[in-house]
């Protein structure tokens, strides 16, 4: 069985085994986080006869320099390896899995101080 | 004395078949995409995820059916709330026209909700505009090309 919680669950074992090094938070960052970090949220659940299908946020926020200027190399290197990580989202052996990445969007005015990308994810999965 | 062949059919008939293949054709196609649009935005305007306060987010969720670059047939309507709701619309209708002269080759089925906060409610706020109806619009669309096909196959049409 795959709801929104083990979907969450999933991705974010994903995200964090790809060592980033940054904080991985499942829905929302605490408050007035100050340094770089990933938040894992899911936007929609639909449940169909035999199957569940969810649409999962994946929001990088990777820090502006001090002098206010982006850190695009940065955020260019986590969003490449959370990109090779979610192409192959790890799920128990024999449940019925599968997901793309359906894009990846910068995010403007997200939170300030910081530069934001959202990476959608299309998941496919058994009830 | 030698017969020679006899056409059944002149130029123009054989022409005036084509035309008339393509014609059904092209029917089959307009009604399969406008049946999808008309389905994508009766499940986005039930959507009440997120609070309307200008109700342009809502108005500007819409479709087109476009070929060739020409507008067919499309679909705005202004949301029953929030104090302005015309913007939605003009953009919707602003959005449109621009991919139409983008895409000006083939069919072209645009659904949309044009308002460009529509991407931070959805990726930020994590509340669904549009996501969930263009899956079910893309399962429409799916379910009716492949019954289309079988119909084909059985010389239904």
């Amino acid at each position: 069985m795959a709801d929104e919680y083990s979907i969450i669950d999933l991705v974010t074992n994903t995200v964090e085994s790809a060592r980033t090094g940054f904080i991985v938070y499942k829905n929302r960052s605490a408050d007035a986080e100050k340094n770089n970090h990933i938040t894992i949220r899911s936007l929609t659940l639909n449940e169909s006869d035999y199957v569940n299908t969810s649409y999962i946020n994946v929001n990088v926020f990777v820090k502006n320099h001090d002098n206010g200027m982006s850190n695009i190399k940065l955020m260019k290197d986590i969003v490449r390896t959370l990109k090779k990580a979610l192409k192959s989202i790890d799920h128990p052996l024999g449940m019925y899995w599968k997901s793309r990445i359906v894009w990846s969007e910068p995010v403007e005015g997200a939170k300030e101080g910081f530069d934001c990308k959202n990476i959608r994810l299309y998941i496919i999965t058994e009830k | 004395m030698k017969k020679s062949i006899v056409p059944l059919w002149s130029p123009f008939e054989v022409e005036q078949f084509y035309n008339n293949l393509a014609d059904r054709a092209d029917k089959i196609i307009f009604n399969m995409l406008r049946g999808t649009g008309e389905e994508f935005v009766k499940i986005a305007r039930k959507k009440k995820t997120y609070q309307e306060h200008s109700g342009n987010l809502k108005s500007s969720i819409g479709y087109a059916v476009i070929k060739n670059g020409k507008i067919i047939n499309e679909n705005y309507e202004m949301s029953d709330k929030g104090f302005d709701k015309k913007t939605g619309i003009s953009e919707a209708k602003k959005l449109v026209a621009k991919l139409a002269i983008e895409n000006n080759k083939g069919w072209l089925l645009i659904g949309m909700a044009a308002m460009k906060y529509a991407f931070i409610v959805e990726s930020l706020h994590h509340l669904d505009v549009i996501s969930s109806a263009a899956e079910q619009a893309e399962e429409y669309i799916k379910i009716t090309s492949r019954r289309i096909f079988e119909r084909i196959e059985n010389k239904e049409i």
